[in-house]
């Protein structure tokens, strides 16, 4: 018996705007609201509308026999209802099949674990509610941001009552054991483990269009063939990956949209294989191994690290700068501004500031609004210079000040009036 | 390799660029006849030597061959007609024999020249090689004699040059032709091809982008410490201060950087035409005090200027290429390019403008001297990116397009 697990995620950042020193103080629009739109309704158009109705037919074809999982980030969520109500529908109506299942993950795609574990939880917490709110499920299997995992992960949530959590099957991690099995961590006995099949997951989202890979084209009958080889070797194959691979990544006429209409009719031709979200996974195995994870792992990159986030002193600077000023944002009672700034929690900010990528140039420079990571910095650190000045205006008048700061005259100024 | 002036005596980039790239050339085993126009120092003799080139390059693979002409690598019609009556006036008429009367029958004379001594000489080549516009008639005659393959090496355009106004219709045929005539055309970067492509009609598959590297000077040895920053940081201008290189956008910038922060000082080096009227222009902003104007700098002097400054400002309108960044980050200075210059498409460790974005070019100069982490990190990381800029790569690149067109002859 073999389970194919299939789990997409789908998130969509609030991209800041080109804000420039001399918005300090003067505006309040952080956001590149024709961008954002642009980006959703494009992508709506090409992979979430698309998908979801093939996604939708192959559930009722199967009559229940197909099952896949999402992460929606709640950024994306928010967008959806401004920009494409559309898609919105279309996930509840897959939602209603009940062969589709909702993970938790933090509200702002966020680095939150890694500063501050209130933050973390306020995050986790929002995300479910917004999920019980659209799809009337309680999230029970907790996937962090980019799949980051850590000994220390795996124990917080199960102390929050989380029955599994999903993470990358790097191998710098897994060493000579299989993905395809369940673990659990050293500091976590109880929550089950769900580990990428990184191979067969990035066939289909890096690999699938790349005519110098040496197995391109990928048919279906091929892929099958490999999934079935793990029959009897394993119990559950977890194929993770970005929803954006469908029509967005890997372009419609590459064939991606055929390539996954006929594969559940092949995997389930063979009578031992089967589908499964990620909780019933957690349901039917049972662990055979335990991991320790000391240091942070990710789906990111070659490194399978947090150095896309965290690369650079830019990321550093800004990252510290913004959890540095947490308590004062939320002390201030200023409901628009405590939503700014959980916004700026994002971690696509501070992959834009992401400089490693020069030497390889490849995904960052793709998704990258600005020009250079500098001025993703630029930007970022002008805003947060705002929010300091909007804490400062506020009622407890608090003394706040960041150590970056662009101009004595404009962040210090008297609150409340145009400066020049 | 027909081009202009090695240092000392070059007049700018081009004369630095084919100097450079010379002597690449030459340790990749590559021989060189190096010809070039010498200006007005040999008037009584019209005659040419060919010499190894040893004194300025211990290398036999390299001779110069010096042709006495009054061709410059930047002029104009009109500079040229100074020059020559000029140098009239200092020859007593006498060299009034030796010289075209005007620019276009000084570049045909050239051309002649050096179709005559190339085979009084016997000078024997696999491949012509031109460096803009004026040395292209004389590659073409020299094409049409030997049959040999012709590469153009595109530096500037006339419509670069103009702004795109005014272009000389005499030159821009002159351009035409020579790049037409070429088996292939070398552009310094991608902004210079779509030009060949879209104004000079050149099939783009004929064009290759070979972009410029740079010769580091040693690092000056300075004092860590400049009076002019004890309250105050330094930005800098280097450049001809002319309507190319954008100086008047530098100064809008300055002015609204002031006005939010007055410990800044502003430094534009270099002379032009629009200097009288930058240092007007100051003044009215009532910024003068803040901006200061040291005029024509030598190259040392300009290393020293970058290690002084915090930060440098490239606003140029059009920069086919670009090479000053790249010396001020090689100093540890960080740059501030326009997105309409050649280099800002390799670049990646500098801050990018549009030349015109003057609120924003302000906005990056306030955070590049404020946010410290950033201003680390372009100098950290720019002084590393900078040094894949070298010669020998861009010599590889050339030698492979010589064996290119020479096997397709």
């Amino acid at each position: 018996m073999v389970s194919i697990c299939f789990y997409f995620q789908v998130h969509q950042p609030e991209r800041l705007r080109k804000y420039s020193v001399f918005d300090i103080g003067n505006q309040r629009n952080y956001y590149d609201e024709v961008k954002n739109r642009e980006v959703m309704q494009k992508v709506a158009k090409k992979c979430y509308l698309p998908m979801n109705a093939l996604l939708l037919k192959l559930i009722q074809r199967h009559k229940g026999r197909f099952k896949v999982s999402f992460s929606l980030s709640g950024t994306a969520m928010e967008q959806f209802e401004r920009f494409a109500p559309e898609v919105l529908e279309s996930f509840k109506a897959l939602a209603r099949t009940g062969c589709v299942e909702f993970l938790a993950e933090t509200y702002y795609h966020s680095l939150s674990f890694l500063y501050n574990k209130e933050e973390f939880d306020e995050q986790v917490a929002a995300h479910a509610a917004k999920i019980k709110e659209l799809f009337g499920q309680q999230p029970t299997v907790f996937r962090n941001t980019e799949l980051i995992f850590s000994n220390e992960l795996a124990h917080h949530m199960e102390e929050q009552g989380f029955k599994a959590i999903l993470a990358e099957g790097a191998d710098h991690i897994l060493g000579w054991k299989s993905p395809n099995f369940l673990y659990t961590a050293v500091t976590a006995p109880k929550i089950k483990l769900l580990l990428k099949n990184y191979k067969l997951s990035d066939d289909v989202a890096f690999r699938f269009s790349n005519k110098g890979w040496n197995e391109h084209p990928l048919t279906v009958d091929k892929y099958s063939e490999w999934i079935n080889n793990v029959n009897g070797n394993g119990n559950v194959i977890n194929l993770f990956m970005d929803y954006e691979t469908f029509g967005e990544h890997q372009w419609e006429d590459t064939g991606i949209f055929e390539f996954m209409e006929r594969l559940p009719d092949d995997l389930l031709r063979h009578p031992d294989n089967d589908f499964k979200t990620p909780s019933e996974v957690a349901e039917a195995y049972e662990p055979v191994g335990v991991l320790d994870i000391h240091n942070f792992v990710s789906w990111a990159d070659i490194e399978r690290d947090l150095s896309a986030w965290l690369g650079n002193k830019m990321q550093h600077t800004s990252i510290d700068e913004l959890y540095r000023i947490r308590d004062k944002v939320l002390a201030s009672g200023d409901a628009q501004l405590i939503n700014d700034w959980k916004k700026l929690t994002t971690s696509d900010h501070f992959y834009y500031m992401c400089t490693k990528w020069f030497s390889d140039g490849d995904v960052h420079k793709y998704f990258n609004p600005y020009d250079t990571p500098y001025e993703g910095y630029i930007a970022f650190m002008n805003v947060l210079n705002d929010m300091v000045l909007r804490v400062k205006a506020a009622p407890e008048k608090t003394a706040l000040q960041l150590t970056e700061q662009p101009s004595k005259l404009l962040v210090t100024a008297p609150e409340g009036k145009k400066r020049w | 390799m027909l081009g202009w002036e090695f240092p000392p005596y070059f007049a700018g980039g081009v004369g630095t660029v084919c100097y450079s790239l010379t002597k690449a050339l030459a340790q990749r085993d590559v021989e060189v006849t190096y010809i070039m126009p010498s200006g007005p120092r040999n008037v009584s003799a019209d005659f040419v030597n060919l010499m190894v080139a040893d004194n300025l390059i211990a290398d036999g693979r390299i001779k110069l061959a010096k042709i006495a002409s009054l061709l410059g690598a930047y002029e104009g019609m009109p500079e040229y007609q100074a020059w020559y009556e000029k140098v009239l006036r200092e020859t007593g008429g006498k060299a009034g024999k030796l010289y075209g009367h005007n620019l276009l029958t000084e570049i045909e004379r050239f051309a002649e020249k050096v179709a005559m001594i190339v085979q009084e000489l016997g000078i024997e080549f696999d491949v012509i090689h031109a460096h803009d516009w004026t040395t292209f008639p004389a590659a073409m005659k020299l094409k049409e004699l030997t049959g040999k393959p012709m590469v153009v090496h595109v530096h500037i355009t006339e419509f670069d040059k103009t702004g795109g106004n005014h272009a000389d219709p005499r030159v821009y045929a002159i351009e035409r032709k020579g790049m037409l005539f070429a088996d292939r055309v070398l552009t310094v970067s991608n902004l210079i091809k779509n030009r060949c492509v879209h104004q000079y009609f050149i099939d783009p598959n004929k064009i290759s982008v070979v972009y410029n590297a740079v010769e580091f000077n040693q690092r000056p040895a300075l004092p860590e410490t400049f009076q002019i920053k004890a309250q105050d940081k330094v930005v800098l201008f280097l450049g001809r201060v002319t309507l190319q290189k954008g100086p008047d956008y530098f100064l809008e910038a300055a002015r609204k950087v002031l006005e939010v922060d007055p410990n800044v000082k502003f430094i534009m080096a270099g002379s032009g035409d629009m200097l009288p009227r930058m240092i007007e222009r100051a003044a009215e902003m009532g910024i003068g005090k803040k901006v200061i104007f040291p005029g024509f700098v030598a190259r040392e002097e300009g290393d020293k200027l970058y290690r002084m400054a915090d930060l440098f400002v490239m606003p140029s309108v059009s920069e086919p290429f670009g090479l000053v960044p790249l010396e001020a980050m090689y100093q540890g200075t960080p740059v501030i390019i326009s997105k309409q210059s050649g280099i800002s498409e390799v670049l990646n460790n500098a801050l990018k403008v549009d030349f015109w974005d003057v609120e924003d070019i302000a906005n990056k100069i306030l955070a590049a001297l404020h946010y410290g982490t950033m201003h680390q990190q372009l100098r950290h990381e720019g002084n590393i990116e900078v040094q894949s800029f070298n010669w020998d790569s861009v010599a590889q690149e050339v030698q492979q397009i010589y064996h290119e067109v020479s096997g397709a002859w």
